[in-house]
């Protein structure tokens, strides 16, 4: 079997993007935070751009809102299905109903995020819905002396097997999916835990959890590779 | 009380009075006028006596004839020429039984003997008149009172017709139509009314487009920005050279963008319910929303070190809209785990026909009926104050009931559905 390894900093060739939303401000927070982490980015703020941008590239994933000023998002999501099957659809959208997230995977959509939604959570999407179309087979991801395996929700270091819990191996795989960037707890725990957490004291439910998971990879490497962010969050680095 | 029972009784209560009044005149009329026939027969008679004074003699005696109508006394001093009639009781003749006459004293002197004569005549026959005349007048009475009710009931369902056509209608009306259209009627006052009544659901009709136009293009439009907020603190927290201070505003401004994007959310999902964007048709399993959302938040319920007891079927069934079902559980599950206390109990207990959560709590500082209500949440609480709202919400959409109760310091929230459509494995 051909053990394909990839590091998701460093993808190879160049990962190209869509990002289909009218609104500026989101477009371009969106291409700011995915850029510096390898993609190339192309927008479209109009149903008629995107229809253009669609033939110029092979697009690794498409991130489409479905209310674009002058068409339906749906309707590129059925064109990309029919032109570019290996491509993942993302579609984020300010209806968050049951029957609208249906209607969405039903047309096609790999993934549904509703804004307002964190920029970490929108990365660690794309790249979950670019191993799956892109990468079938058991596939890995790469930090530093870590391989984890996203499938089998296993964890390897330094050629040993971490015993890490589902959730401390899902808080990993996102802190890494955004390294060194800032993740805020309540990003973490909705992430984890999903909508339904909200309103709840969880921020001593990440905070329990990210302790766990930091003695357990400090164990094994004698270092912290997870930095608290003062009042913030966390980040882990790639640093040495 | 219906209206028309209502108006039946009044209607029969006056008739009944009155027929009561016209019975007692009548009587007393009768009577008096059977006296008066009585008397004069008795004047008359008195006159033929007197005629013939041989017959005041014997008076008394047996064959004398008016021996039985006719009694005479002597007597010592002569009052004068008085008559005056009474009624008087006798007894009938080979009978105990006691008869009503009526009687004429007068005075004679008689071969120089002051005498006391009365006269008298059985009432029987004139009363046996009056009884059938009464009896008649009652047969009459109960007649019409019957033929009053009957009319009435008649004349009710026409000439109301009109008003009841118009509370169907406004039975059938809700916030989210448009404006009710009434027929006329030939009644002024009832056509007066549903003109007022159109005039008025036309109000209602523009203020629910107004508010519903308002709401969803506000709920929506607010989404964007908050959404660029959103991403541009995060944005604004990847830069460096960031200190504590900044950090913790950035963090800030993240986290009440986030909680009015929650708010944003709830509010319009309570607003989408209310308005019927779900179906009404469905058929919901509340175990198995019951137990994602336990699963979910279980080390809430660890870190509390709540004490669980479920029972949940799960083949019990709720017809419902399913997603509505969910939201419903959810923020049912939820609300007795945020506001458990540390190693209080939470009991959830499904039944056919019923849901029961119980949960330890503090006492809430608010009135046991406002806790449906939006934004009641303690002063500490990270919720939205939304949770049990939606539940409201759900239920009255759902036709659901959903009570309160709080006993021996348990919080207690019961959810009751019709069950006809349950399947019961």
């Amino acid at each position: 079997m051909i053990i394909r390894l990839y590091n998701c900093l460093n993808l190879a060739p160049m990962i190209t993007l869509l990002i289909i939303e009218d609104e500026r401000s989101l477009r371009e927070s969106m291409v700011s935070y995915l850029e510096p982490g390898g993609y190339r980015c192309i927008t479209a703020g109009t149903y008629h751009e995107a229809m253009k941008a669609i033939d110029r590239y092979d697009y690794y994933c498409v991130v489409v809102d479905l209310n674009l000023p002058d068409g339906d998002g749906l309707k590129i999501i059925r064109l990309l299905k029919e032109n570019q099957a290996k491509c993942g659809i993302i579609v984020i959208s300010a209806r968050d109903t049951l029957n609208d997230r249906i209607l969405g995977l039903q047309t096609g959509a790999d993934d549904y995020l509703v804004k307002p939604f964190d920029l970490s959570e929108l990365n660690a999407r794309i790249q979950s819905v670019i191993r799956r179309t892109r990468y079938t087979g058991q596939n890995y991801v790469i930090f530093r002396e870590l391989i984890m395996d996203p499938e089998g929700k296993t964890a390897v270091l330094n050629g040993e097997q971490m015993e890490l819990t589902r959730k401390e191996f899902d808080m990993l795989m996102y802190l890494i999916t955004n390294k060194n960037r800032v993740i805020t707890k309540d990003a973490i725990a909705e992430h984890i835990w999903g909508d339904s957490i909200y309103g709840t004291d969880y921020t001593e439910l990440v905070y329990t959890h990210m302790k766990n998971l930091r003695k357990k990879l400090q164990a094994k490497t004698g270092i912290d590779w997870i930095q608290t962010v003062y009042g913030s969050g966390y980040r882990i680095t790639e640093e040495r | 009380m219906k209206l028309q029972t209502q108006s039946s009784i009044y209607l029969s209560s006056f008739s009944l009075v009155v027929f009561v009044l016209i019975g007692i005149v009548l009587y007393s009329l009768l009577r008096k006028l059977s006296n008066d026939e009585l008397d004069a027969i008795l004047r008359q008679e008195r006159t033929e006596v007197l005629s013939n004074p041989e017959l005041l003699l014997i008076a008394n005696q047996a064959g004398a004839p008016f021996f039985s109508r006719l009694i005479a006394r002597e007597i010592a001093k002569f009052p004068g020429d008085t008559e005056v009639f009474y009624d008087s009781v006798s007894l009938i003749k080979g009978s105990s039984e006691k008869s009503s006459i009526r009687c004429l004293r007068f005075y004679e002197i008689v071969q120089d003997q002051p005498v006391e004569f009365i006269l008298f005549k059985s009432k029987l026959p004139a009363e046996q008149l009056v009884q059938q005349i009464i009896l008649l007048m009652t047969l009459i009475a109960i007649l019409s009172l019957l033929g009053i009710f009957l009319l009435n009931r008649f004349a009710f369902r026409r000439i109301w017709r009109d008003f009841y056509n118009t509370i169907q209608a406004l039975k059938n009306y809700g916030p989210n139509q448009k404006a009710l259209r009434l027929p006329g009627s030939r009644i002024n006052e009832f056509r007066t009314l549903n003109e007022e009544i159109e005039k008025m659901t036309r109000r209602v009709s523009d203020t629910y487009d107004n508010l519903h136009n308002f709401t969803s293009h506000t709920t929506h439009e607010i989404q964007t920005p908050l959404a660029v907020i959103r991403l541009k603190s995060e944005l604004l927290m990847q830069t460096s050279n960031l200190n504590d201070e900044q950090l913790q505003l950035i963090q800030s401004i993240g986290d009440n963008s986030r909680h009015l994007s929650r708010l944003n959310r709830s509010l319009a999902l309570l607003f989408k319910i209310d308005h019927q964007h779900y179906s009404s048709t469905g058929i919901f399993y509340p175990a198995s929303g019951i137990f994602r959302q336990l699963d979910n938040l279980n080390e809430l319920i660890d870190i509390k070190e709540l004490k669980l007891a479920t029972r949940l079927p799960a083949e019990i069934t709720v017809p419902m809209d399913p997603s509505l079902g969910d939201i419903l559980v959810h923020n049912l599950v939820k609300n007795a785990i945020v506001h458990n206390q540390q190693g209080g109990i939470l009991e959830i207990d499904l039944q056919p026909g019923m849901l029961r959560v119980v949960n330890n709590g503090p006492e809430l500082s608010h009135p046991t009926d406002h806790y449906f209500s939006e934004f009641i949440k303690e002063p500490d609480s990270k919720g939205l104050g939304l949770g049990l709202a939606l539940v409201r919400k759900i239920c009255e959409v759902c036709d659901l009931s959903v009570k309160y109760i709080n006993a021996d310091g348990l919080h207690q929230f019961e959810i009751h559905w019709f069950e006809k459509n349950n399947k019961r494995g």
